[in-house]
């Protein structure tokens, strides 16, 4: 998903005139500009449970109106929204992982030499498992860059942290979906789960 | 290191990742429930606050609505519209009737865009007399006894599309133009209907106006 970059702008005043008079006009038109990205990077979350992630989405909406007159326009309002949304994920997500469980450790995750190709008939499924393992801060880098399109600076900005940490995260990230599959390539089908 | 280029994965993985970008729209419910919660806590109030804020074409929809509002609305709420006096045009009985339907624009580009001339905020007397012309023209039709009824539509718009398991439901229209209400009205023709079309004050700010002739199923 590419960045609403252009319409910077148009985010710039429907702010400025819904602080100004709270009027339900403008937040309709900055709802229905946004809310689709918040809720694909939300959903992820919660394994397509759309009552718990549209929860989610509502909720970072209220959050946001609350703070809206904090935006500073550092970001855009779209990258702003999403890491609302995020957290907001984050915080519902963690309540629900307790009977889960199904992050690995980060000790298993290490630096593998690249091997393009190695999987050239890999399944969706496959991937979708794999970066299904990954711990989470890996998981959102990668989801946000790879899957969604935002740039590092971005992605910083959403989750709090240095452009350097999304890098090194997002390559982390990779090379531990690469080990993955190719270890799934040589033992077979479920073997390291 | 390269932010774009994933020379780690392959790309049939890469092409696996980006489909996990799939999600299903927010639900049309969603929306409203969002826009009542934040009603509930006062965090936004209903339109209708901020007409004195936007520009004159924008506002040009919101006073049909007024309009409409403000004593037209017969026909669906078993109202009887006043006995034309010296009515010399044909009445409802006679004529044709004709749906004249109250578009404005809504392009984003164009509604929000940065353009100064257009968006100058209104002042409390020019949003009256730009709501009296409305009106006006309501009651000049009413007295000729061409009003057969009117209505605003309200925003919240629900589109279907598909059948069964493919029926999908949109907010929006995805249309560059809302429809905002209706006069239907009686005219001998078509072209006297356009005739008085172009005498509606919708046109002047902004507006468009889309005359469609009801055509009989008896």
């Amino acid at each position: 998903m590419t960045p609403n970059s252009v319409h910077d702008l148009d985010d710039a005043r429907l702010v400025k005139r819904f602080l100004k008079s709270r009027d339900e006009g403008a937040f309709r038109t900055l709802y229905r500009a946004h809310t689709k990205a918040m809720l694909a990077v939300v959903w992820r979350y919660f394994d397509g449970d759309r009552v718990e992630a549209e929860d989610v989405v509502q909720e970072a909406w209220m959050r946001a109106t609350d703070r809206l007159a904090t935006f500073r326009g550092e970001s855009s309002l779209r990258t702003w929204l999403v890491g609302i949304a995020i957290n907001c994920a984050r915080n519902r997500a963690r309540s629900r992982r307790a009977t889960q469980a199904r992050d690995v450790d980060l000790a298993d995750v290490v630096e593998l030499p690249a091997s393009p190709g190695a999987a050239t008939n890999v399944a969706n499924y496959d991937v979708e498992r794999a970066v299904a393992r990954l711990p989470e801060g890996y998981r959102e880098v990668l989801f946000l860059h790879d899957v969604f399109g935002y740039t590092h600076d971005e992605i910083a900005n959403m989750l709090g942290v240095e452009s350097g940490t999304s890098k090194s995260q997002l390559h982390r990230a990779r090379s531990s979906v690469r080990r993955w599959l190719n270890e799934k390539g040589r033992i077979g089908h479920g073997r390291l789960l | 290191m390269d932010d774009s280029s994933n020379s780690i994965l392959s790309d049939a993985e890469e092409k696996a990742l980006r489909s996990l970008a799939d999600a299903p729209d927010p639900s049309p419910e969603l929306e409203g429930r969002v826009v009542a919660e934040l009603k509930r806590r006062g965090a936004i109030r209903a339109n209708g606050g901020w007409i004195m804020n936007i520009s004159k074409s924008a506002a040009a929809a919101i006073i049909v609505g007024a309009a409409f509002l403000g004593g037209f609305a017969m026909g669906n709420r078993g109202e009887t519209a006043p006995q034309p006096s010296d009515v010399t045009t044909a009445t409802s009985d006679e004529s044709n009737q004709y749906m004249l339907l109250m578009f404005t624009r809504v392009d984003p580009s164009q509604a929000t865009s940065a353009d100064a001339s257009s968006d100058e905020p209104m002042n409390e007397e020019a949003y009256q007399a730009i709501f009296n012309e409305y009106r006006q023209w309501a009651l000049d039709r009413e007295q000729e006894g061409r009003l057969v009824s009117a209505e605003k539509l309200a925003d919240d718009t629900r589109v279907m599309t598909g059948r069964g398991d493919q029926m999908q439901i949109a907010t929006s229209a995805h249309s560059d133009r809302a429809l905002g209400g209706y006069f239907l009205i009686t005219a001998p023709s078509l072209e006297d209907a356009i005739e008085l079309a172009k005498t509606h004050p919708h046109l002047k700010y902004g507006g468009e106006v889309e005359v469609r002739p009801i055509e009989s199923t008896r």
